[in-house]
């Protein structure tokens, strides 16, 4: 237990030694900060139908930055060990190589919730200068960053998976925005051209994460959904532990 | 032969290579069959906790109960254009609808992107050309259709008075008819109702005339009833698979044997609506009080809930039983046009042979019944009671109350039947009053209220613009620079 948390916080502060960690967040906070000012500045002064903080996460504009933000956090875990030279001695380590994968996907995970932390203020922020606007419930709020932390699980996953395959970050990381990218697409094309009822419609309404991440954010809290992330996190870990096993075959 | 001495021995011979390959793709594929059955397992047991005080998106256990109970398809058909203002709280609601059973099967046609598929609707469902914006429910050979305008509750006082143009939407009904349309598609049978004829009833038959009964009878067509006209003069016998007789307004009195007919059609459990007016005539006084109705000979007005020379009495106070309770949660009034009392029979039992006689409506404290007197040639009125005055009664005996049973007799006896004709059955809430009506005669639970509209909530804020440049420079200035001066101090300090 000690190596791995010893291994998750090397992972964790790695982030933090160089300025590659503070511009990411940097520019996370810019992007989602410019994007919620301009869904505010739309809709001030106008009657519309569903919380703000519910359309905020219900536009593209999160979905763009959670697809561009997770490959750059992701693509470095093995990637950039395998290039620098360092993966052969970190597996060498007397720690097992299911510490080392779940060390660096806990330290990745970490990293991007701190990342995404100061936009849990934006709807307090909102109510602070807004007039008119009724009381924040925090019950949505809690359910949204339950939603965020589950879904940037999964995408962590998946791209310590595509880091785990190549030596080069830039690889790993357009890896990831493809296959990240390619399943927020299904769940989308499902919305603006819904499919036939049957059990195609059915399977796209359990991969849809547009309509998940619109659950979280009314504050719906579905066992489905926490499992579907959970499950295929764990998929892309096992994954991720096979293919680090697959070195000792060579 | 040599060997290049540079070359690197595998530590594996080929065919272990291949094993552990086949290994390692065998796992994978365990893996993703085991995320497949553990998410399909969880797709069939799940909870869905709402963390908010605002959960509008629960369903009634009214709805509960009737998805529950479906067990055909029912295809639900949202043929909507997808920037209307409806079309995300009736998707949303569909979705509800489709998660608790997932044999609701949802078909979303947005009209103006596939127009193509549009006409397929049209044609399927014989809409005109000008349908746009419905919801469909379609199950074993029935359909239902659901306006746009049905779904809305309007609040037209600033409008009415004159204060403003605007006409806000307060309420969703989307629930109610949702469930509603859902019970009547799902419902394989086609109760019999038969229409009293032979006493100058009002015409089921007529919807053009103001007093006929056209609309009304539509409405029972719309939820699956079945309808005939039936005389019981000379030796027509009741049909045995009456469930329900309608009495809309008789003006000439039913003889002896008609009575005796009705009266051992009612002993058996049989269902009646009887409509009286202020000219009504039916004979029937004599029976009704034996059931513990007293039916008065006089017109009621409310002088503070009577439109001026209009001769209509809006009626807002009502029991909370089944046919009028939603009226009462959705404050929603009746529109009675010179009715007359109707009320619990003074003196009358409530045990439990009895007859349970409920007065469903009651006029305000301002409520006065007129009492009909020709003196000499010249008619004149009598004040003959005041104060909250009955309008309709609902009768039950033999069964449980809120339990369905075909040996229950039941009965509903209104002061006024004009209130239901083609002219009046829109107004107020008359409509819901015949819908509940006929549903609680017919023993249909899962078609009775208990879901009222929900609210509408309208989310608006304003920010100055002084306040807005502020917001500004804190989400996209202050929060990002702080984090990037913090990184660089670090930086700085790492440096040295």
């Amino acid at each position: 237990m000690r190596a791995f948390l010893t291994l998750t916080r090397r992972e964790l502060t790695s982030h933090f030694v160089s300025l590659n960690g503070y511009a990411v967040i940097a520019g996370v906070q810019l992007l989602l900060g410019q994007s919620f000012w301009t869904l505010l500045d739309a809709l001030n002064g106008k009657p519309f139908d569903m919380p703000v903080t519910e359309k905020f996460f219900d536009t593209g504009f999160f979905w763009l930055v959670l697809l561009l933000v997770t490959p750059m956090i992701t693509m470095r875990t093995y990637a950039l060990e395998r290039a620098t030279g360092t993966f052969e001695t970190l597996m060498t380590t007397p720690i097992s190589e299911a510490q080392v994968v779940l060390a660096k996907f806990c330290g990745a995970l970490a990293f991007f919730v701190i990342a995404w932390l100061p936009a849990v203020a934006y709807p307090f922020l909102l109510q602070h200068y807004a007039e008119g606007m009724a009381p924040v419930d925090a019950g949505p709020v809690a359910a949204t960053f339950l939603g965020i932390a589950l879904l940037g699980g999964f995408y962590m996953a998946l791209g310590c998976f595509a880091s785990s395959l190549t030596r080069s970050q830039i690889v790993a990381a357009m890896t990831t925005f493809a296959i990240g990218l390619g399943l927020f697409l299904l769940g989308y094309l499902s919305q603006i051209r819904p499919p036939e009822p049957g059990w195609q419609a059915q399977l796209l309404t359990h991969l849809s994460m547009l309509e998940h991440m619109r659950d979280f954010s009314r504050g719906v809290v579905d066992t489905r959904h926490v499992f579907f992330y959970l499950s295929l996190t764990t998929f892309f870990l096992f994954l991720t532990l096979r293919v680090l096993e697959s070195r000792r075959w060579k | 032969m040599m060997r290049d001495e540079t070359e690197q021995p595998a530590s594996f011979s080929t065919g272990r290579r291949w094993g552990q390959a086949l290994n390692f793709v065998l796992a994978v594929l365990a893996a993703a069959a085991l995320v497949l059955l553990a998410n399909h397992l969880a797709s069939r047991h799940y909870v869905r906790a709402a963390w908010t005080a605002n959960a509008d998106f629960t369903l009634s256990p009214l709805t509960r109960q009737v998805l529950q109970s479906l067990t055909n398809t029912v295809r639900v058909v949202v043929f909507y254009d997808r920037s209307e203002s409806l079309y995300t709280p009736v998707t949303a609601l569909l979705k509800e609808y489709s998660l608790v059973n997932p044999r609701v099967e949802i078909e979303v046609v947005n009209y103006v992107v596939e127009p193509a598929k549009a006409e397929l609707i049209k044609a399927r469902y014989r809409l005109t050309p000008q349908a746009r914006d419905l919801v469909i429910f379609d199950a074993n050979g029935k359909t239902k259709v659901i306006t746009q305008s049905d779904l809305s509750q309007y609040d037209l006082t600033s409008f009415v008075v004159g204060q403003g143009r605007d006409i806000r939407r307060t309420g969703f009904h989307g629930e109610r008819l949702f469930t509603g349309a859902l019970a009547t598609v799902a419902d394989t049978s086609t109760p019999q109702a038969y229409f009293l004829t032979g006493h100058g009833e009002h015409d089921h038959g007529n919807s053009s005339h103001d007093i006929g009964y056209g609309k009304f009878a539509a409405l029972l067509l719309d939820n699956g009833v079945r309808l005939a006209p039936l005389s019981l003069a000379g030796t027509n016998a009741f049909p045995a698979d009456c469930r329900l007789l309608i009495a809309a307004g008789p003006q000439v009195p039913l003889d002896i044997a008609e009575q005796e007919k009705l009266e051992k059609y009612l002993q058996s459990g049989g269902r009646l609506l009887l409509l009286l007016n202020y000219t009504s005539r039916s004979g029937l006084e004599p029976m009704l009080a034996r059931w513990g109705v007293d039916v008065g000979d006089n017109t009621v007005i409310d002088e503070r809930n009577s439109p001026p020379a209009s001769g209509s009495v809006l009626v807002n106070q009502f029991d909370p039983h089944p046919v009028v309770g939603s009226l009462s949660s959705a404050r929603l009034p009746l529109q009675l046009v010179l009715p007359r009392s109707i009320g619990r029979r003074v003196g009358h039992q409530q045990n439990a042979d009895a007859a349970k006689v409920t007065e469903l409506a009651v006029t305000s404290e301002a409520g006065l019944a007129v009492r009909r007197a020709r003196n000499g040639s010249q008619p004149s009125a009598l004040r003959e009671r005041q104060g909250m005055i009955p309008l309709l009664v609902a009768v039950e005996k033999g069964g449980i109350a809120g339990v369905a049973d075909a040996g229950a007799t039941r009965m509903i006896v209104t002061g006024d039947s004009y209130f239901l004709d083609n002219q009046m059955l829109e107004a107020a809430a008359n409509r819901e009053f015949a819908w509940h009506a006929a549903n609680w005669l017919l023993d249909r639970p899962q078609f009775l209220g208990g879901i009222g509209p929900r609210p509408v909530r309208e989310h608006t804020f304003t920010i100055t613009a002084a306040k807005m440049r502020r917001l500004f420079w804190i989400l996209v200035a202050i929060i990002p620079g702080a984090c990037l001066t913090f990184g660089l101090l670090i930086w700085i300090r790492r440096q040295r």
